[in-house]
């Protein structure tokens, strides 16, 4: 199993996206400091506790990356290279999870970084408000784990990476309109609340009030959902991947 | 022991039988050649072998070790290279090569594989630049990382320029020498009879015939062709000596058995015809091989 950590790191580590999506945080960051200072767009505070507002594109690039972390290898063909060795297809595919939980703790890490050098910089202070910082960093995670293990289901299927990537990007704007769509009939329909797409407001849930009056979840109801729903996307993707033939 | 061993080895697409119920083992350090038309079968017993597809019934050993479902250990001294190489296009040829090391394979035998598959020269180069040629050799170059003992090399020929095939024609059968069992598969069957020790050939996912090379080669079909000064009464001649013989091409073709060539001579000094030319001829590889698809066809 380390082996094959070693071997996921090993191709991040030689390939452009880390790098590439690293660069585009940091920027954007500071292209964020900078406009929120000059026209008075948000507090340092809130700048400091929305991560610059970064949070939408690491949802972005997890898609492509999630998207892309198995597609491309059917789409390459290495996947035989992966799978045709002592090691099992479960333990490869917890590699490539373990792979996506670190690219993705990478992401925040240097959105934290870089929204801290652009509070320092356009607003002068270091101050952070942690609770705040905490629970909208981890209400994101959980909106992004469930359209993360979606698009990791998705991209399961298709046959190149650059179609999972369009799938998975259009799954993110089609699932907020669906779920926009769908909490009308929640309304009318109090069954339709446990549809996967309502859970897709548990960002807005945990961060802004009175959601739960449109969502008819209570904020318990709203995590163990969201988590039970990724769960089930995973174990599909999982089943999926032992299944398929090279 | 063998390296591999397969048994009544099945495979089902849906209600279509793939593979009908193979047999056949491989002895250490020798080259089994895997030869049939497309779509025989040969990649799928392959793939197999290596878990890249499930099989329906039956059994895989590999160095002893039986491979099923969460059971793959057998696999770790296996190295293959089933169809096209496949590489990571960003990353060089060493990279890629380094990505598949499980440790166990120093530097310095790094290096050696790189020299003796000759891929020295280009191993600083990103993989997507690649020729065929250069991917057939990089491939067959992550095959023999981690020390194995057992090699599947799917058309590994395949792109090759005759100088690398030659090249590696003389590697195979160097590891061989060390002991490494090779499964191979190609279409260029003159060259997989320079080092093939066994054929299994494969026809509609059956196994058709198997045999070590010698017999293969020399079952039924060797003939001598004779020229003489009158070849109507020298074939009269030969066949009054009991021996199963006809004109093709203008010679007389006698079928190579037994004591057939002193007969046959004997017959035509016997008779007065003048002998001017004597061959005697093997059926090759690719003749042998048609000839038994042509055969396992009429039977059906």
């Amino acid at each position: 199993m380390f082996t094959l950590l070693r071997q996921e790191l090993y191709k991040q580590i030689h390939g452009k996206f880390y790098i590439g999506w690293g660069m585009i945080m940091f920027l954007f960051a500071m292209l964020i400091g900078w406009a929120s200072n000059k026209y008075n767009i948000m507090s340092g505070d809130v700048y400091m506790t929305r991560l610059s507002n970064s949070i939408q594109i690491i949802l972005i690039a997890m898609v492509v990356f999630v998207s892309t972390i198995i597609s491309n290898e059917f789409a390459s063909g290495t996947i035989k290279n992966l799978l045709s060795r002592q090691y099992s297809r479960l333990q490869v595919f917890l590699s490539k999870l373990i792979t996506i939980l670190f690219m993705y703790v990478y992401l925040i890490v240097i959105t934290f970084i870089s929204t801290y050098i652009g509070r320092m910089i356009f607003f002068k202070s270091g101050h952070i408000i942690w609770k705040q910082l905490g629970t909208n960093l981890g209400s994101y995670s959980l909106f992004l784990l469930l359209i993360a293990s979606a698009a990791l289901l998705i991209s399961n299927v298709a046959k190149s990476g650059g179609a999972a990537i369009g799938i998975g990007v259009a799954f993110i704007f089609a699932s907020q309109i669906i779920s926009q769509l769908l909490s009308i009939l929640v309304s009318h329909y109090h069954w339709l609340k446990w549809n996967p797409f309502n859970f897709m407001n548990v960002n807005f849930q945990l961060t802004m009030p009175n959601i739960d009056k449109i969502t008819l979840l209570s904020n318990n109801q709203m995590i163990l959902g969201t988590v039970a729903y990724s769960v089930l996307f995973i174990f599909i993707a999982g089943f999926i991947f032992k299944k398929r033939n090279v | 022991m063998n390296t591999l061993e397969i048994k009544n080895l099945s495979k089902f697409y849906g209600r279509t039988k793939a593979l009908h119920n193979i047999t056949f083992d491989i002895k250490p350090g020798s080259i089994l050649g895997l030869i049939g038309p497309n779509g025989a079968g040969k990649s799928t017993i392959m793939k197999s072998i290596v878990g890249l597809t499930n099989y329906s019934t039956g059994s895989i050993l590999v160095n002893n070790e039986k491979l099923k479902k969460g059971s793959r250990k057998g696999l770790k001294n296996v190295g293959s290279m089933i169809e096209t190489p496949a590489l990571y296009g960003h990353m060089t040829g060493l990279q890629n090569l380094k990505l598949f090391n499980d440790g166990s394979t120093s530097d310095a035998e790094i290096k050696k594989i790189m020299d003796e598959t000759q891929i020295s020269s280009f191993a600083n180069k990103k993989a997507k630049n690649y020729s065929l040629g250069m991917r057939q050799r990089l491939g067959i170059a992550m095959a023999l990382l981690n020390h194995p003992k057992l090699l599947i090399l799917d058309e590994p020929m395949n792109g090759l320029d005759p100088q690398s095939t030659h090249d590696l024609r003389d590697l195979l059968l160097k590891l061989s020498k060390r002991g490494i069992s090779i499964l191979i598969s190609s279409h260029l069957l003159d060259e997989l009879a320079r080092i093939a020790d066994y054929y299994v050939v494969i026809n509609h996912g059956k196994l058709v015939k198997q045999s070590d090379a010698k017999s293969f080669l020399s079952a039924d079909n060797a003939v001598i062709k004779l020229d003489t000064n009158n070849n109507d009464n020298g074939l009269k001649a030969i066949q009054n000596a009991g021996l199963d013989a006809h004109i093709v091409d203008r010679d007389i073709e006698v079928k190579d058995e037994g004591n057939a060539l002193n007969t046959a001579l004997k017959a035509l000094v016997d008779a007065n015809v003048d002998i001017t030319n004597v061959q005697r001829q093997q059926e090759d590889l690719e003749e042998s091989l048609l000839n038994l698809l042509t055969k396992d066809k009429g039977d059906k």
